[in-house]
């Protein structure tokens, strides 16, 4: 099993660790695999058989041509495997592979686990390794810059107080061409609902927020977006395994929602914010569960139409095909409440291959888009499964209900020459419903 | 509040149905600590302007921002005209406009206002009146004293490009207190406070990854944690701020380590009769208060909100979220009902009753010691006790009217 890559610089890494010395390599590792790795690594470590059962359900793995390094097993025996065996005694080198490997060849979709009959959390042990990176600082230098951010702003642009309430407050007017009277309350006490936006919604995609509103507004819901910082529900340092932000950023969604003492926080379409916001911050903090619910905007939008808050006066007639979110599909099991979404939406739907909870993962995810334009290219190549994927459907549209798999299938389509658009549920909805006589302006 | 109206037991303040006909639009219903005023904003020709009980201000608007009324009953907002922002306090609008304020701020006595403000392309604090002699790249969130004299802000005093990591590793971020920031820079720095005789101020700072501090008037603590949340001053020289170690979360006081370690520990504060009292949890979803470090035997599965104090400190109550109903637990004994929602419990002077306001199913009513009281509403605002403790004060929505209510304890009771 050969290590063969093109070499890659990125500053985050290969400059960190200039400043690095062994000792503090060996600090990161035995604070990481003794102190904060519970018995599920010992676990996980005796019970893997080898058997290889997980190797053809990774995308990399597909996508590289069986080349064995991109195997799941592969990239544990690479990384934490490999600290184990060297006890801890690992170089600069070996750091900078590790870091390679487990944050752009692997995107902690998961879809590992189910194949390895003794249910083996591979994303887990890679998690490690990253956290391990963390606590040395070999993080890719766009994670850590939003890292960066978030740890004082909250927010994953280093965007100022100012800039959040002066763009909520234009969005609004120019909705109001669109649905007369239209409101985004900002800071309103009481409101039923806590509405939580991509940082990227606040400067580059304007349009989602402002078609969230649209639909918050036609569906006549109570609502409010925050005043105050916490109003991003991105996580950005959940990727770096930076868990003292991570858990600071949803702690100040929840004091946020505590002290407008809305009943619930709803957020768009977002994997890992979703997945930080219900689970890994949340545990970090103690809680179990959410303390008040989380809502995913898929969710959201579920209950809307069910509820019939929201009626669509017309559907989509081209080839739509369905991409499903890791972190809310694999891990939340909202993949029917997704195709009840479509299915109002479009008249022709064809699924990918495999579909659901078993689909591929974008190749974006877990931070690998976030790690910036130098893994572009691995981020390509590992997407080609996918790439092959949509292509067989036939679609015109891909249905996107995350920004990572939205941007990042956005790219593949390029790369691939695919010849689809992807589109969030947020728009389509926003474009397909029926907008009451008297809310028209 | 001994000088209000506690002897009229009922005063219809306005009709709000009368409102609707009048404006094209009313949003923003605030009701006056007294619960004389309702105001709310409303959309008048000319823009937008306030409404107070009927009664509307002159000046018009495009935008009204952040409207309060005050402990003493000023009504203040901040408020966009021709494409500047400024404040504007019963109906008279500063002179001085900046590009953007927001965070509107009043002491406790009303004595002083203040907000960030950007000018151009630099931020700070404008108090009183007065801008800041220093601006700074950035400046987020407002501190303010509690006799309203001083002002402070987090403020970001390098401005590295975006990208240079390095950079921002380094710390670009301090308070600055009146305009002076401190002589250190941090990776983050939050939960500031100002002392009770507001001299100094604390701040919990993040120095690395894994290092975090207090930091007092800009000296940090020798002690350093793995993390840490907001400090609060216990009286003028002993500061408290939950720290994680490697055993879990506990209280620090002054660096060192005070209390037991606990799953999760924050929302610290100082009873009057000077003890502590903070939310805990003793283990995954199982909340609670510890008070002086021993938690209560009853956990709450969701959570539990910052703890509450009767005048002698002898009653602790907090909101506590429990099987996803929210409720309020005294003393560590949870109330028997879960409601949808709940507002500020307030326990009586000799803390033997605690009233709060709740909702279920969109209903409004009030709950005295866990039960239910039979009147229900269409809006409802926070009760408050008299001062002797006899008499519950509240302002309501009924009918269509905003209605000022003053109820006997025994009335109350029934």
């Amino acid at each position: 099993m050969e290590f063969k890559r093109k070499p890659i610089t990125d500053i985050g890494i290969d400059e960190t660790l200039k400043g690095v010395d062994e000792k503090k390599i060996k600090r990161a590792i035995d604070w990481v695999l003794n102190r904060e790795a519970s018995a599920r690594l010992k676990v996980f470590v005796e019970t893997c058989m080898r058997c290889g059962m997980c190797t053809t359900s990774c995308h990399h793995y597909l996508s590289h041509e069986k080349d064995p390094t991109y195997a799941p097993a592969g990239k544990v025996k690479q990384t934490i495997w490999d600290i184990l065996n060297k006890k801890g005694k690992v170089t600069k080198e070996d750091i900078k592979k590790y870091a390679r490997i487990v944050f752009s060849e692997c995107n902690l979709c998961r879809r590992c686990v189910q194949f390895c009959p003794f249910g083996i959390d591979i994303a887990y042990l890679l998690s490690l390794v990253r956290r391990i990176c963390c606590l040395i600082g070999a993080v890719p230098q766009y994670i850590q810059d939003q890292a960066l951010s978030h740890m004082q702003t909250t927010n994953m642009l280093w965007f100022r107080q100012d800039e959040w309430l002066d763009t909520v407050q234009w969005l609004e007017d120019e909705l109001k061409a669109e649905i007369k009277d239209a409101k985004i309350p900002i800071g309103r006490k009481n409101a039923e609902v806590l509405y939580l936006a991509h940082g990227l919604e606040a400067k580059y995609m304007t349009g989602l927020l402002t078609n969230m509103a649209k639909i918050m507004n036609v569906a006549k819901i109570d609502w409010t977006v925050p005043d105050t910082d916490g109003w991003d529900y991105t996580n950005k340092a959940f990727y770096a395994c930076d868990f003292e932000t991570m858990g600071k950023i949803v702690r100040t969604h929840y004091e946020v929602a505590f002290r407008l003492n809305v009943k619930k926080i709803v957020m768009g379409e977002c994997g890992h914010a979703y997945r930080t916001g219900i689970y890994e911050g949340v545990r970090y903090l103690g809680w179990k569960e959410s303390p008040i619910p989380y809502i995913h905007g898929v969710q959201f939008f579920y209950e809307l139409l069910k509820e019939g808050r929201i009626k669509i006066a017309k559907k989509i007639e081209e080839i739509v095909t369905i991409q499903d979110p890791c972190n809310i599909v694999r891990y939340r099991g909202m993949g029917k409440m997704l195709r009840y979404i479509v299915s109002k939406l479009c008249e022709n739907i064809v699924e990918m291959t495999p579909k659901d909870d078993h689909n591929y993962c974008c190749s974006a995810g877990g931070g690998m888009i976030d790690a910036g334009p130098v893994w572009k290219s691995a981020r390509m190549e590992g997407g080609k499964i996918k790439a092959e994927q949509i292509k067989n459907t036939g679609a015109k549209i891909v249905i996107a209900a995350c920004h990572t798999c939205h941007k990042g299938i956005e790219d593949l389509n390029e790369y691939y020459k695919l010849g689809v658009h992807v589109k969030f549920l947020t728009d389509l909805i926003a474009e397909l419903m029926e907008i009451p006589e008297e809310m028209k302006p | 509040m001994t000088s209000w109206d506690w002897d009229t037991k009922e005063k219809v303040i306005s009709n709000l149905k009368e409102w609707k006909e009048k404006f094209n639009s009313s949003e923003e219903i605030l009701v006056s600590p007294d619960f004389e005023k309702i105001v709310a904003i409303v959309k008048v020709q000319e823009g937008k302007t306030f409404c107070i009980n009927g009664e509307t201000w002159n000046n018009t608007f495009e935008r009204i921002c952040f409207p309060q009324i005050t402990p003493l009953g000023s009504v203040i907002c901040l408020a966009l005209r021709n494409y500047e922002w400024t404040l504007a306090k019963d109906d008279t609008v500063m002179e001085e406009t900046f590009d953007y304020a927001w965070n509107l701020k009043t002491d406790k006595e009303s004595k002083s206002i203040a907000f960030n403000i950007k000018k151009g392309d630099s931020y700070g604090v404008c108090l009183d009146g007065k801008i800041w002699d220093t601006l700074f790249f950035d400046a987020r969130d407002l501190i303010l004293s509690d006799d309203g004299k001083h002002a402070a802000s987090y403020v970001r005093v390098e401005n590295p490009p975006l990208l240079d990591i390095f950079s921002f590793k380094k710390g670009v971020w301090t308070i600055a207190a009146d305009g002076n920031p401190w002589d250190k820079n941090f990776i983050s720095i939050y939960g500031a406070c100002f002392s009770p005789d507001n001299k100094k101020i604390a701040a919990s700072v993040r120095l690395s990854q894994q290092e975090f501090t207090v930091a007092i008037d800009g000296k940090t603590w020798d002690e350093i944690f793995l993390n840490a949340w907001e400090p609060i001053f216990l009286d003028n020289d002993n500061v408290a701020v939950p720290v994680k170690r490697e055993k879990g979360w506990t209280l620090a006081i002054n660096g060192k380590v005070s209390w037991p370690y606990f799953t999760q520990l924050w929302h610290q504060r100082v009873s009057p009769d000077g003890r502590i009292a903070a939310v805990v949890a003793t283990e995954f979803g199982k909340w609670t208060v510890a008070l002086d470090g021993n938690p209560w035997k009853e956990t709450f599965s969701h959570c539990v909100l910052p703890p509450f104090f009767s005048a002698d400190g002898k009653k602790i109550g907090a909101v506590i979220r429990n099987r996803n109903t929210w409720s309020v637990a005294i003393n560590g004994k949870p109330w028997d009902r879960g409601f949808d929602r709940i507002w500020s419990p307030q326990l009586s002077p000799d803390g033997n009753y605690c009233i709060a306001k709740a909702e279920k199913e969109g209903t409004y009513f009030l709950v005295l010691n866990g039960k239910i009281v039979k009147e229900t509403f269409d809006m409802l605002w926070e009760p408050k006790f008299s001062p002797d403790g006899d008499k519950i004060l509240f302002g309501c929505i009924k009918n269509g009217k905003y209605i000022r209510k003053v109820l006997s304890l025994s009335e109350v009771l029934k």
